[in-house]
């Protein structure tokens, strides 16, 4: 022990003195081992972890693919009819449960918070073997049509919205128009399973029985796709995964013929069900950005690995006079191993606390920021995994470090070289490593730049996109009238005029608009053509996408101006337009150049249907000649700029109908006149004031609505750019420590080229030509490297392989050529602005 | 009378470090004219170096005045000294200070690629091969520098000294690193070299090759014992 204790203090001894190379070291290292810990376990947490829920690879999600001649049907996800059916009737299941996620505004709390809740069968607790806190779960007495209006809360609404108060258990809370029991609380340590969860959700707080959830109570939405239903099971072992599917295809069909038939196109769907294991559900597409960021911080460990390699290899071959004199005072070969060994693995071991202390700043950021990015987030913390992944990375690297420095050590030399004097048996790290180190460094940093470069594109486009409407105090409204069916039209024709009347009269509002937020527009099924003043108009673009040819939107009169959305051509709705619901329609510029390139269609006539529900169900193409539905011809009165959403790529052929949206959803945007505020509270009064049948669900400024669309876009912007970020840094100090060892050891020569009468620029000239044949090399070694990575992610990068991409590899390349211009040019700074002299001295 | 290529006047170089300034030199004069063979000898430490050094612009003096043919060289900037360095001056060093990667021929052609008149390949041809005739390695010119003996690569450093017609030759112990045959053929060819017309400066701490110079100058704690110019006289 002691002697280990001595060989530490002698080895940090040798160490301090160089305070720059253990920054170095220690910067590299740490940065780049805190990202590869950091994605190795969040790799580890989401690929290899198993979920924690009790026979966790026996549980399967039944997953529904309904097609037509080949394409998603938009009726793409099952009916709580047919949920509810497979549920109650299902032979393939130990057990299964039923859940539904939603909102629901928490109503006994005066801030009226809205609350993401889920609606679940009894068997929920029993599948994902949740422990409670507090109280019990759902039992036999919340089985479905039991109708008891009793509640769980999750550990975080326990101790947030009722601070934790043992009492809760037999209290009442209220959500939205019901009050329901609490009957427990979720364990603090029960990880909530995040499967089909609503885009903007966050963690469930609240379980409620599933008689309670809208799909159950409301008839009309029972054979309407229910995107937040899913159906979780405990496949029984007498059933494999084939035969499972077989029964629940078999099953469907049969009710979907008694139910369905009236869809459309009916027979020619294509339906399957399919039995997905949980956890590829709850993966969804994201082991691909796993793989992905494994693969880039791997590229940075290469880098890092190579960068600090030159620095152990130069440190030592400092030392040598050092371990000449320990060779002579009897050293053996093993004991010049341990002499770097030790000063290798203190600084691998003050580098891997830094790395732990970075990859927890990464799981906190990743915790904070990128739930609704990746599945599992919620499971990412320090584990048994992160504690020997660490002390296998310094083990690895300590043993490599301390080989790779011994390997340049000749022991024989060392000894001859004591006998001699120390002449001409200077260690050096050779050329051809220092060639080698540069080639792989710049291969890997361009691979890296240049994916890194061509990834952020996209988002920084979307991010930085113009929007056509002004977000800019702009404010969105939710609200629901409770306790009727959604296409109950007759309470909202009363009582929306109501409620648009009595907010057009605040103080605080400029304008307003009942109409659907902007980036929702309702799809016209599969066309080729629209039917232009009475004769067919083939569409000129996009006709391989059979679906989403062209899509519509009603809005009110007061939608366009409410937005300050310009008009391009033309006038917009009058109230007159709305009230008569004239045939007249505004279309958007991708639409007019459509049908005409002069973009010249005011007064031009579009044959359209006149119901909404053909319009949204009906295939245009076959309907609209048919004569079957009810058509008439729409004259167009104005042009609008394309609105592009945060989810698409171009803009859509739109148009837009004068018509208010009557449902018991409402969906209302108003401006605020400048420097006021309508606080939430105040609307919440509003509503109940006018009608306790209104409910809020969301009121936030458009901007915020709008941001958080942009979410995913942000975070990716920000991955790839800290990756291109990290990259740059750590080839940068990568190449500069390499080429300044190499100018180091040429320092003689230069030296004695100067005494030759080389100008400064001679030795630039000389430098740069030399290091642009090991740059030269790596860049020809990215053109293979590039490929190989691109036919591992070929789905994922198909779409960015462009013309575009050549500025895109031009600029890495300038960046690459600034880099080791740099890397180049500083060292040699010392060399050639000070009297040759400097340079000479010491080599006599 | 030869013409005077060399003029120091009351040259000094201090060394300063934070805690202590080291006069290196202290007010040297000296004067080297056309054909002269000078040797500067002295213990270590006694600043024939840093002389050496000043006399072939590698460094700059603290004060004092250097000319080189007339014009005063005492404050060029680092690339107008270097272009004088490869005009003018022949550098034969200790070490020999070969490029290991370049061939004997590249080694001494290198004085000729600083040129700031760009020669043929055929003249650069002919003056290394001359060069290397006067120290008889022309049989070497594809040899690099460490397949030779010592003796051989400070004959090749000679022939690189010499590539430029330089006005002068500055050489710092050329065996320093030799055995005693090596070192007295090394010395041979200076006489030699001297006899043609070559003017030359040589440092050397072994004063049985001082001895050969025409004129022996001694440097301690950075003067001169003897005043030089005063040969005539001694």
């Amino acid at each position: 022990m002691n002697q280990f204790a001595y060989n530490l203090k002698q080895a940090w001894a040798r160490l301090k003195r160089k305070p720059g190379f253990i920054v170095n070291v220690m910067l590299s290292m740490g940065v780049t081992l805190g990202a590869l810990i950091f994605v190795s376990t969040l790799a580890y947490v989401m690929l290899l972890k198993p979920l924690p829920y009790p026979e966790q690879d026996r549980l399967f999600v039944i997953d529904s693919s309904i097609k037509l001649s080949g394409k998603p049907h938009y009726f793409s996800k099952l009916p709580p009819a047919a949920i509810l059916d497979l549920y109650q009737n299902q032979e393939i299941f130990e057990t299964a449960t039923i859940s539904y996620q939603d909102s629901k505004i928490l109503t006994s709390d005066p801030a009226a918070p809205t609350k993401p809740v889920e609606f679940v069968t009894p068997e929920w607790f029993q599948i994902y073997g949740v422990s409670m806190m507090l109280g019990r779960g759902f039992e036999q007495t919340e089985m479905i049509g039991t109708n008891n209006p009793v509640a769980v809360l999750s550990y975080a609404i326990w101790k947030n919205d009722f601070k934790g108060r043992k009492e809760i258990v037999g209290e009442k809370i209220t959500l939205g128009d019901v009050s329901f029991t609490v009957v427990g609380v979720m364990a603090k340590d029960f990880i909530l399973p995040r499967v089909n969860m609503l885009p903007r959700n966050r963690d469930v707080q609240v379980i409620l029985p599933i008689d309670f959830d809208r799909s159950q109570q409301t008839q009309a939405l029972k054979w309407n796709p229910a995107p937040n239903g899913v159906i979780v099971g405990k496949l029984k072992d007498s059933y494999s995964v084939v035969q499972a599917e077989h029964w629940l295809g078999k099953r469907f069909k049969n009710l979907w013929q008694k139910h369905a038939a009236d869809i459309r196109n009916f027979n020619e769907l294509e339906i399957t069900l399919n039995l997905q294991e949980f956890r590829t559900q709850l993966l969804g597409d994201s082991k691909q950005y796993v793989y992905f960021l494994l693969v880039a911080v791997l590229g940075l460990v290469i880098i890092a690995s190579t960068n600090i390699t030159n620095l152990f290899l130069s440190f030592t071959a400092e030392q040598q006079h050092q371990m000449t004199v320990h060779a002579a005072l009897g050293a053996k070969r093993k004991s010049l191993f341990k002499f770097l060994f030790y000063q290798t693995g203190i600084l691998v071991v003050f580098s891997v606390l830094l790395a732990l202390f970075i990859a927890s700043l990464g799981f906190y950021f990743a915790q904070h920021y990128f739930q609704n990015l990746l599945p599992r987030l919620n499971e990412l913390s320090f584990n048994l995994f992160t504690f020997n992944f660490s002390l296998i990375l310094i083990v690895i690297f300590t043993t490599v470090f301390s080989f790779v420095g011994s390997r340049i050590i000749n022991y024989r030399k060392l000894i001859a070289g004591l006998q001699s004097s120390g002449k001409g048996v200077a260690v050096q790290v050779s050329k051809s490593v220092r060639y080698m180190l540069i080639i792989l460094q710049v291969a890997v940093a361009i691979a890296l730049i240049f994916i890194n470069v061509n990834l952020m594109k996209e988002p920084f486009n979307k991010i930085t996109q113009p929007v056509v409407y002004e977000l800019e105090g702009l404010m969105t409204l939710w609200i629901t009238i409770k306790g009727r069916n959604i296409q109950d039209y007759q309470d909202a024709e009363k009582l929306i005029p109501k409620l648009r009347k009595e907010l057009s009269e605040r103080a605080e509002i400029d304008i307003l608009t009942f109409s659907e937020y902007p980036g929702y527009h309702t799809d016209v099924p599969a066309t080729d053509f629209l039917i232009v003043d009475g004769k067919k108009h083939y569409f000129k673009q996009f006709q391989k996408t059979k679906m989403n040819n062209f899509q519509f939107k009603n809005v009110d009169y007061q939608y366009f101006e409410s937005l300050r959305w310009p008009l391009l051509q033309g006038k917009s709705f009058s109230q007159k337009n709305e009230e008569n619901q004239e045939k007249v329609i505004i279309v958007n510029d991708a639409f007019a150049r459509e049908i005409s390139p002069e973009g010249n269609v005011i007064g031009k006539k579009i044959t359209l249907f006149t119901d909404q529900y053909s319009m949204s169900h009906s295939f245009y193409e076959e309907e609209i000649t048919s004569g079957q539905v009810e058509k008439a011809d729409y004259e167009i009165i104005g042009v609008v700029e394309g609105l592009i959403t945060p989810s698409e790529n171009f803009v859509p052929r739109r148009f837009y109908l004068p018509r208010l949206e009557l449902s018991s959803i409402v969906e209302c945007m108003f401006r605020l006149k400048e420097n006021l505020v309508l606080k939430r509270e105040t609307v919440v009064s509003l509503l109940n004031n006018l009608d306790r049948s209104f409910k809020l669900i969301e009121y936030e400024p458009m901007i915020d609505n709008y941001k958080e669309f942009l979410f995913p876009h942000y975070t990716t912007l920000v991955i790839t750019i800290a990756i291109a970020l990290l990259t740059i840094f750590l080839t940068s100090i990568g190449i500069y420590g390499i080429l300044n060892y190499s100018i180091q050891v040429r320092r003689f020569e230069l030296g004695t080229r100067l005494a030759m009468g080389a100008k400064r620029k001679d030795l630039v000239r000389l430098i740069l030509k030399d290091n642009a044949k090991a740059i030269g090399f790596g860049v020809l070694m990215s053109l293979v490297v590039l490929p190989v990575i691109y036919l591992l992610f070929s789905d994922k990068l198909a779409k960015y392989i462009n013309l575009e991409l050549l500025p895109a590899f031009v600029a890495t390349l300038t960046l690459i050529g600034c880099i080791a211009w740099m890397a180049s040019y500083l060292p040699l700074r010392k060399i050639i602005n000070r009297p040759a002299i400097y340079s000479l001295r010491g080599s006599d | 009378m030869n013409e005077m290529i060399i003029t120091m006047k009351n040259v000094s170089k201090i060394f300063e470090t934070e805690e202590m300034e080291t006069h290196a030199l202290k007010n040297i004069d000296l004067t080297i004219k056309a054909g002269d063979y000078i040797s500067i000898s002295g213990p270590s430490g006694c600043g024939k170096s840093t002389l050496l050094s000043i006399l072939g612009l590698l460094d700059t003096p603290t004060a004092g005045e250097y000319f080189i043919e007339g014009v005063n060289v005492a404050k060029l900037s680092l690339d107008q000294a270097a272009e004088v360095r490869n005009q003018k001056i022949g550098f034969v060093f200790q070490s020999f200070n070969l490029i290991d990667e370049l061939s004997v021929f590249d080694n001494v052609a290198l004085p000729l690629r600083y040129r700031n008149e760009a020669l043929s390949n055929a003249q650069i041809k002919l003056l290394v091969s001359e060069c290397l005739e006067k120290v008889a390695m022309n049989h070497r010119v594809n040899h690099k520098p460490n397949q030779l003996s010592g003796g051989q690569q400070q004959r090749i450093a000679m022939a690189r000294a010499l590539v430029c017609n330089p006005t002068i030759l500055l050489v710092d112990e050329p065996t320093g690193n030799l055995d005693s045959k090596s070192g007295d053929k090394v010395m041979d060819i200076l006489e030699t070299l001297n006899r043609n017309g070559t003017t030359i400066c040589l440092v050397t701490h072994d004063p049985r090759y001082a001895d050969l110079a025409k004129t022996k100058l001694k440097l301690l704690d950075g003067s001169f014992l003897q005043v030089p110019g005063m040969r005539a006289a001694i």
